[in-house]
Formats: structure tokens, sequence, C-alpha cells
């Protein structure tokens, strides 16, 4: 006989998070799994290096388990889970210097392009040479799709700086990754 | 607004860059993390509880015993003197503060029953 756990891989997200508010581990369980790919994606993007990514991302699923009950609407988890997902990462940034130095990073050349997870490399690797604050908010809008008006809001940063750190990071993010603009296989 | 203004390789390489992960392990080790939390919180409740049982029973474990020696000793007083004799004997369960505080108890109850048609305490 079938258990009701085994329904959750197929039930609505909101439906999930007012189970796990319960208390339903099986539920959370199900909720991580489908939530994870995107915040160590994420993660990623924010830090550059994989398994620091993938430790930060356990964090925050950590903080969601703790914090659930006080999460009043089930519809906006994946707003709040991005916003612990930042939270978890400004704070790690506080403690100590999560970036590689650009200058070791600088210079590196393009690794095989021949598939996404080396496309991600790249990626990660030309977002670690910028300025922390520029490259969190680079991501934000990039990866995240946020509006300057919400990556202010969630960061706590003047709308004009996230602009200019968006628009400055564009720039030297484009020139760090020329080479796949300049490659006409890539069709970029 | 600037933010319509994304550069559109760059979008492209982010999608591209945005991967599904494989993530049995890394769940089964956020939710081991969430259970070792569990074990802990348990743990650390029950030391707690222990230190604080200790505690009370050191500071209040001795005229804790006394009262409720004094409590039985005035529960046990006869509510009315029959001598020595083996009636005494017989009545004695009967005979005491605890049969007429339980008696009270019971005729409140069913006098409660009455009166509003149910128990107190239940539904």
């Amino acid at each position: 006989m079938q258990k009701a756990q085994d329904y959750y891989p197929e039930c609505p997200e909101a439906f999930l998070v007012s189970l796990a508010r319960t208390g339903d581990r099986k539920a959370f369980e199900a909720l991580v799994l489908r939530r994870q790919s995107s915040i160590r994606n994420l993660m990623r993007r924010f830090c550059g290096d994989h398994a620091m990514a993938d430790d930060l991302a356990q964090q925050v699923f950590f903080k969601v388990w703790l914090n659930i009950r006080t999460l009043r609407k089930p519809g906006a988890f994946s707003a709040w889970l991005r916003r612990l997902a930042v939270t978890v990462w400004l704070k790690h940034l506080r403690k100590k210097d999560a970036l590689r130095s650009a200058a070791e990073l600088s210079g590196m050349e393009p690794a095989q392009r021949e598939s996404a997870a080396s496309v991600a490399m790249d990626l990660d690797r030309a977002l670690a040479t910028l300025p922390e604050r520029e490259r969190l908010h680079l991501v934000l809008s990039y990866n995240e799709g946020l509006t300057h008006g919400e990556i202010a809001k969630l960061t706590g940063t003047p709308l004009g700086t996230v602009k200019s750190h968006i628009r400055n990071g564009s720039l030297r993010l484009r020139e760090a990754l020329s080479a796949y603009r300049e490659d006409p296989e890539t069709g970029q | 607004m600037m933010n319509e203004l994304r550069d559109p390789d760059l979008e492209s390489l982010f999608r591209q860059a945005d991967r599904e992960l494989d993530g049995e392990a890394h769940t089964a080790r956020v939710m081991r993390r969430i259970r070792n939390l569990k074990l802990l919180v348990l743990a650390g409740g029950l030391s707690a509880a222990l230190l604080l049982l200790g505690g009370a029973w050191m500071i209040f474990g001795v005229s804790l015993f006394e009262f409720a020696v004094l409590i039985s000793e005035a529960l046990a007083t006869p509510l009315f003197d029959l001598g020595q004799g083996w009636l005494a004997l017989l009545l004695l369960p009967a005979n005491t503060v605890a049969t007429l505080l339980v008696i009270t108890f019971k005729a409140l109850r069913i006098f409660h029953k009455r009166v509003a048609g149910t128990l107190p305490g239940r539904p």
C-alpha cells in the first residue's frame, strides 16, 4: 500500500510548505530535493567554489527548517528561500573573505566549452573576479531575474548603487567572458 | 529602466550555467544535519531536566518530603473519634479527611452534571 509521502514529489510546493510547517520531515525533504539545485547554483554563482557553495546551500536549508514556522504564506516560499540564501551569503561574507583573490583568478583561460558544466565553471571564475557586492547584485539580476528595486530591497543597498554595480559588473563580465562572444561555434 | 537592458549574451550564459544538479546526496546531508540537531536538542533538554531536578531536590528535597508526610498525616486524620475497638478498625478507611474530600468531590461532579448537563472538563 502506498503512503501519503509517496505522493510528495508530485504535490504542489505550497502544500509541501504547509506540511513542513507542521514538522513533517518527509515533506521538507521533498522540498529540499526540489529546490536544492537552484539554491546550489545560486551559491555557486555567488562564491565560485562548488564545495563551499554546497555547504552554504546546506546552511540555507537548515535555516529554512528552523524558521519555516514563521513563514505565514506558503505561496511566498520561493522569495523567502531566496532571501534566506542571500542572508546566509552576506553573513558568510561578513565572517571572512569568501573570495579567492581576484588576481589569482584573472588571466585564466576559459575552460573547454563543450558542456554546461564548463560554462558554469567559466562563469563562476569570471564572477569571482568582480567585487563582492557587484557580483551579488549581478547574480541576483541575471540568475534570479530580480528587478533593481527588488535587489536594492533584498540586500539593503541604495538603488543607484545597485544600478551602477549591475552596469559596471555586466561590462566587466562581458570582457572576462569575451571568448564566448567571439567564438561563433558557441552561438554567443 | 536598466533592468530591461540586461545583456542578452550574459543572460544566455547564466541560463546555460544554471543546470540541474543531482540532489539525492545533498538532500541526505541536509536531513542528516536536521536529525543531528533533533538529537542534540533532545540530549540537551534531557541534561537540563536532570540538572534541574537534581538542583531542585538538593534545595527542596527534604522540605518536600516533610510536606508530603504532613499532608498524608492530615488526610489520614479520623473524622470521628470511635475509640480503639473493632468498629473503629472496620471504619478506619472511611473515617478519614481523605474520604470526606473524595465524597465531596464526587458529589460536586454529580451536582455539576445535573445542573450543566456535562461533567466539568468534558465537552
